[in-house]
């Protein structure tokens, strides 16, 4: 499931390929996608991987985030 | 083997903008940094986080709570208004480690000898759908550091918290004695 991204911090393209997954980046790319967060951590246990970041990739159909806190 | 010194500089992350605002050229951009959590166990992986100044808390999403095998106490519990919506919160007591700006969001990657890490109180929503799982706000994270936003520059800058008075040796206008310090 590698796949490349831009090497600047961007989203953009993730938003086009999996919106509204929960994604683990590493090395420039997306090594595991799921619907929910406890499927994704469970995935990386079972393949081993333990330096991913984890993010939700927002959909384009989503209103833009303010006032979060 | 003590983590490199600061300030560390990191790069804001652009996300697209909704379908309903495509008329908005400008890019949308977050400054957001690696963290990672610890309770009963470190958490398993990076976390990309959403340093955001109007925020009281660091907040997290609960599916963390489950990875760092923590319970959070329904004694402390409260609501918060966030995202345009009353939240359940329930605050535990958590270590935070920061990872360098090396550890991109997209790029991953953890050493334990390169993270500042802190104890912060850390409030567990028991439902949460945003992208960021993390919020790092003013308590437990910028009473910590002292943290730089750019918009000019797209990053933000973290720096030791004596930084701030380093730079800007006057009390604020406003007051006729400099403003108490809350220890670190």
């Amino acid at each position: 499931m590698a796949e490349s991204v831009p090497p600047t911090n961007s989203l953009v393209r993730l938003q086009h390929e999996y919106p509204g997954a929960w994604v683990a980046l590493k090395d420039g790319g997306v090594v595991e996608a799921r619907a929910t967060p406890y499927e994704l951590v469970a995935a990386l246990h079972d393949r081993g991987i333990s330096d991913a970041t984890i993010i939700r990739v927002p959909a384009e159909s989503e209103p833009e985030l303010v006032e979060l806190g | 083997m003590a983590p490199r010194g600061f300030p560390w500089v990191y790069p804001y992350v652009e996300e697209g903008r909704g379908r309903s605002a495509q008329f908005l050229t400008r890019p949308l951009l977050r400054p957001v940094v690696a963290v990672r959590m610890k309770g009963a166990r470190l958490g398993s992986q990076n976390v990309a986080a959403l340093v955001d100044s109007g925020a009281d808390h660091v907040l997290a999403a609960p599916w963390i709570a489950q990875d760092i095998g923590i319970d959070p106490d329904p004694n402390r519990e409260t609501t918060l208004g966030i995202g345009g919506g009353p939240r359940r919160v329930r605050f535990a007591d958590v270590t935070v480690h920061l990872l360098p700006p090396a550890v991109t969001v997209t790029g991953g990657g953890y050493d334990p000898s390169e993270i500042h890490e802190w104890q912060a109180e850390v409030g567990f929503f028991t439902q949460w759908e945003p992208p960021w799982s993390i919020v790092l706000g003013q308590v437990s994270f910028l009473d910590r550091f002292t943290v730089t936003f750019s918009r000019h520059a797209q990053a933000l800058a973290v720096d030791d918290v004596s930084a701030f008075d380093d730079r800007y040796s006057q009390p604020p206008a406003s007051s006729s004695h400099p403003p108490e310090r809350f220890s670190a």
